[in-house]
């Protein structure tokens, strides 16, 4: 979860694994503070994505390889080509949306869950979706 | 496209996991930084010395119980963080140890 959020966010192997890490070390001092099983990975996905946010938006984007856009390749249902494409073009949202659209459709969390996660108004979390599907629709025709 | 842009999302989001290596890596990294935290410190000295003789009295090694408490603790963290990385379908499971290990712990092991 924490690697792929990383690495969907980030487009970038080395990085997502540098998150990952980072994330999973402030986790150690953090375990007893953690309710239950679902505290733990709520607190996970919300420290990884605010920190790929952050690091998105502090620093110039990583060049992102080829592996990363064709992750799961060929043994994925459906069609292959069509998934790189529109993992491209999410790697072309800017961070926010992104991240919505990483925790919608990676996660399967709704529009209140990430707009609690994120911090961020529910119309807004809304609005992200809705104008990145667009886009994606727009783009894909 | 298929007409369902949404169910293509979500194939094209199917989550991945790390690699077996980076795995490993950072199960290594935690362990390190999980013995450091669980080190005693010179400060703990005195007290430990004092309840060394406590536990003696009842015929245990401090030492041996201070270790297998670390090492308890130790297997712990990283029963639950090896879960947390590779899939969070054992998070329920790896939450139990850790909080089995800190309800012994509390109870006096």
């Amino acid at each position: 979860m924490v690697y792929s959020l990383g690495l969907r966010i980030l487009r970038n192997r080395a990085a997502a694994e540098d998150l990952t890490q980072d994330v999973f070390m402030q986790l150690l001092p953090q375990i007893s503070t953690l309710a239950s099983a679902s505290h733990a990975r709520h607190w996970l996905c919300r420290v990884a994505t605010h920190r790929a946010i952050d690091q998105l938006r502090r620093r110039p984007p990583l060049p992102t390889g080829d592996d990363v856009l064709a992750l799961v390749g060929d043994t994925e249902p459906g069609d292959p080509l069509l998934a790189n494409r529109l993992r491209a073009l999410i790697g072309e949202l800017p961070p926010h949306p992104r991240a919505v659209v990483v925790l919608r459709y990676q996660e399967d969390m709704d529009p209140t869950e990430i707009s609690e996660l994120l911090d961020m108004p529910l119309n807004t979390v809304k609005s992200h979706l809705r104008r990145a599907l667009e886009i994606l629709r727009g783009q894909l025709t | 496209m298929s007409g369902d842009l949404e169910g293509d999302l979500r194939r094209a989001l199917r989550p991945v996991e790390p690699s077996a290596e980076f795995t490993d890596r950072l199960l290594a990294r935690v362990a390190a930084a999980g013995r450091a935290t669980t080190r005693p410190r010179r400060t703990w000295l005195r007290p430990a010395a004092v309840a060394a003789g406590i536990v003696l009295a009842f015929g245990l090694s401090w030492g041996t119980y201070q270790h297998q408490l670390q090492e308890r603790a130790f297997r712990a963290h990283a029963e639950l963080l090896k879960a947390l990385a590779i899939t969070s379908r054992s998070l329920d499971q790896a939450y139990q140890v850790v909080h089995s290990s800190e309800v012994d712990r509390a109870d006096g092991g």
